[in-house]
Order: C-alpha cells, then structure tokens, then sequence
C-alpha cells in the first residue's frame, strides 16, 4: 500500500516509516506484530522517538481523514513533549476542517487540553473550547467526555 | 464515495509515490527516530 496524495505523504515525510506484513515470518516482524496485536488490517500505530505508543487506528480512509488521524497523534507526542503550543496548532487544524473530519470533535477536545497546559491551567480554557465543543458537536462522545460542568 | 474510491486514495500510483523511506522493523526505524526526534509510524499490512 503506497499513498499517492500529496499531503499524506507531507505528513508522511515527518515520521520514520515502518510497514510490516502480517504474514512476515522474520523474528523482528513476529515480534512486532506480537507487541502490538493489531487484530485487522490495515492497523497504524503512531509512536514517539522513545517508542512511546500515543495513538492506534485501523482501516482504510480518506486521504484527508487519515492526515487528520496522524495530526491528532502528532498533537499527543507534542503534549507529551511539553510543546502545547504545537500540540494546540495540530488539534485546532484538525478541529477547524470543513467538512469536519471524523477526529475533529476529538482534536476541539484536546485543544482546550493544549489551552488550559499553555495558560497556566486555568479550567477557564477548558470552559470555552468545550462549549465550543458542545455547539458544534453536541452528539460527539467527545461532548460527552467534556460536559463536566453540566453533570 | 463508496469502499473502491476509499481504497483508491491510498492504492499504489507509481506516477506519484514519494520517496518514502519504508523500514522492515523497529530495530532499523528507532535509531533513527531517536536521532532526528521524528515520530514512529508503524503500518501493519495483509500480505499480497
């Protein structure tokens, strides 16, 4: 599988590339897929430079839903990193598609995460961009995992 | 857009594949990736 869209392999480029074959008899394949069990095909695992797992996906996808996929991972290794500012230009990219893409209510989501790490830890942060999530995503489980103050 | 127009975006087309650098294992990838701080992207494929 090879990715003929421009901006998937920009995206690409960013990241060392591993592809393994499920049927690969080599040890160090073997002992990849037993590490990471992905249970169907294709399966994506996103890791830091420490081998640190920070997102898994599976299936086939739209070109711009799976740049949306690995910005959302890339937002989770900056935060891990203590970026949040890039963290926080990932997650409102992905958060701002139109058309939304299928991770977008989850990028708004992290995206006050981001705020609220950048700007001293006020909740007032958190308060805004998930009200924001709740226009605009109100039937996103994501929502759901944000609506803290109505519950 | 149904599953052969979801499949095409991300079907072989030699016209215009990348250079993309595709590494067999982590062994090879991770020295790299802790070298140069770049993320890890590991695809796991059906064979054929």
């Amino acid at each position: 599988m090879t990715y003929p869209r421009e901006d998937v392999q920009e995206i690409l480029s960013q990241m060392v590339l591993v592809r393994v074959s499920l049927a690969d008899r080599e040890p160090e394949a073997r002992a990849l897929i037993k590490r990471y069990r992905t249970l169907w095909s294709p399966g994506f695992v996103l890791l830091d430079h420490h081998e640190t797992e920070l997102r898994r996906f599976l299936g086939f996808q739209q070109g711009p839903d799976f740049v949306a996929e690995l910005r959302v991972g890339l937002g989770k290794i900056h935060l891990l990193h203590r970026r949040p500012e890039q963290a926080y230009a990932e997650w409102r990219a992905v958060a701002d598609l139109d058309p939304p893409a299928p991770v977008s209510a989850e990028a708004l989501y992290w995206s006050g995460i981001a705020r609220f790490q950048q700007q001293k830890k006020s909740v007032d942060w958190l308060r805004e961009y998930w009200s924001e999530l709740g226009e605009r995503f109100p039937d996103s489980r994501w929502w759901t995992h944000a609506d803290v103050w109505e519950s | 857009m149904d599953s052969r127009q979801l499949i095409a975006n991300q079907q072989p087309n030699e016209d215009h594949v990348a250079n993309l650098k595709w590494h067999a294992n982590l062994e090879e990838a991770s020295p790299l990736a802790r070298e140069s701080e770049r993320p890890i992207l590991v695809q796991f494929e059906a064979p054929g």
